[in-house]
């Protein structure tokens, strides 16, 4: 007699988290239950449909996100600290590129949000510039962070 | 995929940008579809994936193969969107029915004509926009748990953690999901 818990288990069979004994079980169950092998044809069905409604994103945006964000080392070096004042800057870029000529005032609950958090990244690079101290040639940050408050005004003109 | 996949992460986490693109380019449509579906628009998916990307790109370089890649990417997208929702509900989203600004089209008929490939011949585009219309109407944690499953690939058990609720809850609302797309595309065949 088909019930709900055959669907679970159907949905669980496609999803390849029955292991090898629950596979067999289920395959059994399903042999003598045609609503169970209906329900797993529909299962089967919305998967073609999602995978033929791929969206592919714009290779613009693929190519500012590229720009806005490349793996970063994992020991902080002072070159590490310059890498990431620019990623800041090109994430400001991104941002720039993301705004819309003229933003909905709903926009700008989205927009300020991310002010904040280039301006948070700011004072984060700073704590890490000082942690460096005077080992770190600061003359490339210091450039670096200018650029990085050029990125926060954009943001701030399109807010 | 997925090995390939996990395979470009750990690449790209040790600091490898050849990989981080390839990992960009094999997940990307994934998580733009999804992005796009759940946040009914596609300028705020645009928005979503830089984000997406960019927290991902912050959280790389400490991330350990803490097990699959994408149930963790799809985790970050679906809290984003929940929070992008939750903050813009003032925001007029574009449904999938209605013509986005720039062209006069459906955001449906859009999907429909995303990536090419065979499949999308047979089942064509108002297949999917009745399809699409039908995930419209589902409550939302059932459309969320569809997107999940169908875009974001995840197994139910991630499904589960991402939306903190228990797996039988989740395997239940798949279920609702799945039976509504089935009357939707059967009326449309008969
Ligand atoms: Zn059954």
């Amino acid at each position: 007699m088909h019930s709900p818990e055959h669907e679970d288990l159907a949905l669980l069979f496609e999803s390849g988290e029955l292991d090898e004994a629950g596979r067999a079980d289920f395959e059994r169950t399903m042999a003598g239950c045609a609503e169970c092998r209906a329900f797993l044809e529909s299962v089967r069905a919305c998967h073609r449909l999602s995978t033929s409604a791929r969206l592919t994103p714009r290779p613009e945006l693929d190519e500012a996100v590229l720009e806005s964000g490349s793996p970063r080392p994992r020991l902080l070096d002072p070159w590490t600290v310059a890498g990431v004042a620019s990623s800041l800057v090109l994430a400001g870029a991104l941002i720039a590129f993301l705004g819309r000529p003229a933003p909905r005032p709903a926009d700008l609950a989205w927009s300020s949000g991310l002010e904040e958090r280039v301006a948070a990244a700011g004072e984060e690079l700073e704590a890490i510039s000082e942690s460096l101290g005077a080992e770190t040639e600061s003359g490339d940050i210091d450039d670096d962070l200018d650029a990085l408050e050029s990125a926060a005004e954009i943001f701030g003109e399109q807010g | 995929m997925d090995d390939n996949g996990e395979e470009l992460v750990k690449r790209a986490a040790r600091g490898d940008p050849e990989a981080y693109r390839d990992m960009v380019t094999l997940y990307g449509p994934r998580l733009f579809s999804y992005l796009a579906a759940r946040l009914r628009s596609r300028e705020a998916a645009e928005d979503a994936y830089a984000e997406v990307w960019l927290r991902v790109w912050k959280a790389l370089p400490s991330y350990e193969s803490r097990g699959r890649f994408q149930p963790w990417l799809f985790t970050i997208a679906h809290r984003l969107s929940l929070d992008m929702l939750s903050s813009e509900s003032g925001r007029k989203s574009v449904s999938l029915d209605e013509p986005v600004e720039d062209g006069g089209v459906t955001l449906a008929e859009r999907v429909g004509s995303g990536e090419p490939g065979p499949e999308r011949e047979v089942l064509g585009r108002q297949e999917w926009a009745r399809a699409s219309a039908v995930l419209e109407g589902l409550p939302e944690e059932q459309r969320q748990t569809f997107l999940l499953r169908e875009f974001g690939g995840l197994s139910f058990s991630e499904i589960a953690r991402a939306m903190d609720c228990p797996l039988n809850t989740a395997l239940a609302r798949m279920r609702y999901a799945v039976l509504k797309m089935r009357s939707a595309v059967e009326e449309h065949h008969a």
